[in-house]
């Protein structure tokens, strides 16, 4: 794992702070994720709460859906601005476009950036619950992007 | 690589599971286990999550699964001292309602 700490003026009167660090997309990744988001030192700890669930569930559905990864990494940056609290990831996907389009095209339909509402259900096929980790990204964030590109892809989360 | 500690007792009738650490897709597993066999064994369960460092959606869907079987058997589940994040989580599933909060195992009657 590398962990890097940037701290730099964004004009008068703000500071903008952000740290920054790489995962495998595994189970030390998620330890080291949530390590990471625990030492957040410009997260209040309600903060750092919101991070880590939403943060996580998204690392997780990264990790069980759009592996393999260029290079077996994601890049996540935290960072704060006057505007909020922010999350980023950037990694490199051959399956992540169908399910960046598959997201946008819910967004679009229902006219907000929030994560796509999926009521929570019980699925008595595989005996568990369905729908929990996106109803917590949607409750716990405020916006939610997808973006795939030809040199690599990202997702940003506000808080 | 950090891990999920659960340990058991039994304590005024009731079965208690303590958790200390992160309940994620990785961990979720042995909880889920100890779960069904703590049903087995007592009619009342506390899980006490004070030391919960996560909670995440594979973790409260054991919770919600365990909390419908409970319900259906005449049976309890209590979640005693969440650790802050792991109400946030339960919050922010809108199932948080759901569930008995204690504070302490005189409550779980």
């Amino acid at each position: 794992m590398s962990r890097d700490r940037a701290s730099t003026a964004a004009g008068p009167g703000h500071r903008a702070e952000a740290a920054i660090i790489s995962i495998s997309p595994d189970e030390a990744g998620e330890a080291a994720f949530e390590d990471f988001v625990d030492g957040l030192s410009f997260a209040t700890s309600r903060e750092a709460g919101a991070m880590k669930l939403a943060g996580g569930e998204l690392l997780d559905n990264l990790t069980r859906y759009s592996t393999p990864l260029r290079d077996n990494r994601i890049v996540l940056r935290a960072a704060r601005r006057s505007s909020g609290l922010y999350l980023a990831f950037f990694f490199k996907s051959a399956g992540f476009a169908d399910y960046a389009e598959g997201l946008a095209k819910k967004q679009s339909a229902s006219g907000s950036r929030a994560a796509p509402f999926i009521k929570p259900a019980f699925d008595p096929s595989i005996g568990r619950w369905r729908g929990i980790g996106l109803r917590m990204c949607r409750s716990l964030s405020k916006s939610l992007y997808f973006r795939s590109g030809s040199m690599l892809d990202r997702i940003f989360v506000a808080f | 690589m950090t891990q999920l500690n659960i340990s058991e007792s039994q304590e005024e009738g009731a079965h208690v599971i303590t958790l200390a650490g992160p309940v994620n897709s990785y961990t979720y597993t042995d909880f889920q286990d100890k779960l069904k066999i703590a049903f087995d064994l007592a009619s009342i369960v506390v899980v006490n999550m004070e030391k919960v460092t996560n909670l995440s959606s594979a973790g409260v869907g054991v919770l919600m699964a365990s909390l419908d079987d409970a319900e259906d058997s005449g049976k309890k589940l209590f979640i005693m001292q969440p650790s802050e994040i792991a109400k946030q989580a339960l919050d922010s599933t809108g199932f948080g309602d759901r569930f008995t909060i204690i504070a302490s195992i005189h409550e779980a009657k």
